[in-house]
């Protein structure tokens, strides 16, 4: 099957569509092996952007001195090899804790920003030490023109100088405590950054991002039960010009998000849980803190919603408070739907007249203490039973269960919610709705169409 | 069918034409180039691609044309079409190269990634007809050289 120049017909490929096969290959090191296949095979590997990925989490005593260092050891090996590619796509490692081996550490930092033309670095330690104690990022990385994407956990970010990462798009950091003016110096160094991650980094009290570039920002806030310190503080977030915003995490009296300036938002997820208790739970509080970030995100086309906001809505409906009017086009709302949650989803679609696709994602059950303890078993039922809705939704066109469990006809949720629909929706009846469920492990397509 | 939809012919190396709707024809960015430049008079040479690869192309971009096809049925197809001899790979890799046509090219060069996955290099050479030119001290030599990767 040789071709013509006694080649085989793979070896006479481009070579750069051989590179391109060649990094489609998911283990590295077997991009090395087919140095042996052929002579023209020999150094062809060196050219393969590689992906090198070092975990250290499946061995179950990794905590211990010798499988610290031999896990150190093991990246060095690998990293000496690797270091005569041309190019290194990605580069993640994923320590235990720095303990023994900080001076490797450093050294696989320099490898990333300074050796390899790493464009993908990630460095996330299993260990959260205490904030005062977390590897000190060096000093020297502060300044790289070829990274785009870097994650950084349970690191010390302490710059004295200057930060300088012209090329990065993506920065995530998580597990991390900032001191006075951190964060605006590392946002100052990445003019070109298009997405920021923070998870649970405290010591931010005022969030504020002025590029035009920084599109997306997703924040999960710093859970007080997580121990540390407990610093008070609220976090405000300026970001006129952000158009994809995610809020997660636990929030409390204490600590919770503030949004100020979010005008350009096209995307809003509010995926946070929210336990407000001082002194007493204070229900009517969390109701109202919804309200207020309902407020904010009331122009943006897509929205989802957690269980925390779901279960909110009802009680805002059983007190007669508003939701603002909006002018979402997506709504996803996530969580297990109950009977009682059907009058708060109700009266938020008659807030939102402009609504084309709903889903409804089953995959998040969360127990319902909050309306329970707001009203009684019988004062449910009769609102639910005695309330008729009338909500218009002409434009609504796709409506969507996923991860279904049990049969839609039974749930005293889905079943008036779909009712409710076939009235008031009207174009739905070109689209029906499809529903999909899972029974045990098998996935099924069901399509109400209206009769 | 409606009296707007124009037809090209295509001709191939081996003088096979093909005769396909414009819409179908500019999946491929090399022909698309060709009819926004306003450089095809009746017929496009395609030097670099014989007819019975042709008739495979052709045979992908009407399937990914039809109209409400669900994503299964396209995967399902998608599936066989790459069950394919390694020759047949490589002459669709060359052709999908030339007509610049990035779908079929990373679905192609996928399959041959996979198929060298987690083999040896005694089977990837097998499955690829790959002629060892080293003699056993050479080869002995780079195993030696990039001994780590042998581990």
């Amino acid at each position: 099957m040789a071709a013509a120049g006694g080649r085989d017909r793979l070896t006479d490929l481009p070579e750069e569509i051989l590179l391109h096969i060649l990094s489609m290959l998911p283990n590295s090191k077997q991009v090395v092996r087919t140095s042996v296949l052929s002579s023209q095979w020999r150094f062809l590997w060196k050219s393969v952007p590689a992906s090198l990925y070092f975990n250290s989490e499946d061995d179950l005593n990794s905590d211990e001195e010798e499988n610290i260092i031999a896990y150190a050891a093991s990246v060095n090996r690998e990293l000496h090899y690797w270091r005569s590619c041309e190019k290194i796509k990605s580069f993640r490692v994923f320590p235990h804790s720095y303990e023994f081996i900080e001076h490797d550490v450093d050294l696989w930092v320099h490898f990333a920003v300074n050796i390899g033309k790493v464009e993908e670095f990630t460095l996330k330690f299993y260990i959260f030490e205490s904030v005062d104690f977390a590897y000190k990022f060096p000093e020297f990385a502060y300044t790289n023109t070829v990274l785009r994407n870097l994650v950084l956990g349970c690191c010390r970010l302490r710059p004295s100088g200057n930060v300088k990462w012209s090329n990065l798009v993506s920065l995530s950091i998580a597990d991390a405590g900032m001191t006075e003016g951190v964060m605006e110096k590392i946002l100052s160094g990445c003019p070109n950054l298009e997405c920021l991650e923070l998870d649970k980094v405290i010591g931010i009290h005022r969030l504020e991002i002025s590029s035009v570039k920084l599109r997306k920002l997703i924040v999960t806030i710093y859970d007080r039960e997580c121990g540390v310190d407990d610093q008070d503080y609220c976090l405000e977030i300026h970001a006129p010009h952000i158009r994809h915003l995610e809020l997660r995490g636990l929030c409390c009296d204490e600590i919770h998000f503030q949004l100020r300036d979010v005008a350009s938002l096209v995307t809003a997820v509010l995926s946070l849980n929210v336990h407000f208790v001082d002194l007493e739970e204070n229900l009517e509080k969390e109701c109202r803190y919804l309200q207020e970030l309902l407020h904010h995100v009331a122009n943006v086309k897509n929205l989802e919603l957690g269980p925390w906001c779901i279960e909110c809505l009802s009680i805002l409906e059983f007190k007669g408070w508003p939701v603002p009017l909006s002018s979402w086009r997506f709504l996803k709302l996530n969580s297990a739907l109950e009977q009682y949650d059907y009058p708060g989803i109700c009266s938020f679609l008659s807030s939102s007249s402009g609504l084309e696709t709903l889903v409804i994602d089953w995959r998040h059950p969360k127990p319902r203490k909050l309306l329970s303890k707001y009203t009684n078993e019988d004062e449910r039922r009769r609102r639910f039973e005695t309330h008729s809705f009338n909500c218009s939704l002409p434009h609504l066109k796709t409506f969507k269960f996923i991860n279904f469990y049990g049969k839609p006809s039974e749930n005293k949720c889905v079943h008036p919610l779909i009712k409710c629909l076939c009235k008031n929706a009207t174009a739905l009846k070109k689209f029906g709705i499809a529903c999909e469920f899972r029974g045990r492990d098998v996935f099924w397509n069901y399509v109400f169409r209206r009769s | 069918m409606s009296s707007s939809t124009k037809f090209l012919t295509l001709k191939t190396c081996d003088d096979k034409k093909f005769v396909l709707d414009e819409a179908i024809a500019v999946r491929s960015q090399t022909i698309k180039n060709m009819v926004e430049d306003d450089c095809v008079s009746n017929v496009i040479p395609l030097p670099n691609v014989n007819s019975k690869t042709m008739t495979k192309v052709i045979e992908y971009w009407k399937k990914h044309s039809e109209e409400g096809v669900s994503k299964d049925v396209l995967m399902d197809f998608d599936k066989a079409f790459v069950k394919v001899h390694h020759s047949i790979l490589h002459a669709l890799i060359l052709a999908a190269n030339f007509l610049n046509d990035k779908e079929i090219l990373d679905m192609m060069c996928q399959e041959v990634a996979d198929r060298i996955k987690g083999k040896t290099p005694e089977e990837i050479r097998k499955e690829f007809d790959i002629k060892n030119d080293f003699t056993p001290e050479e080869e002995e030599e780079i195993r030696k050289e990039n001994a780590w990767a042998f581990e």
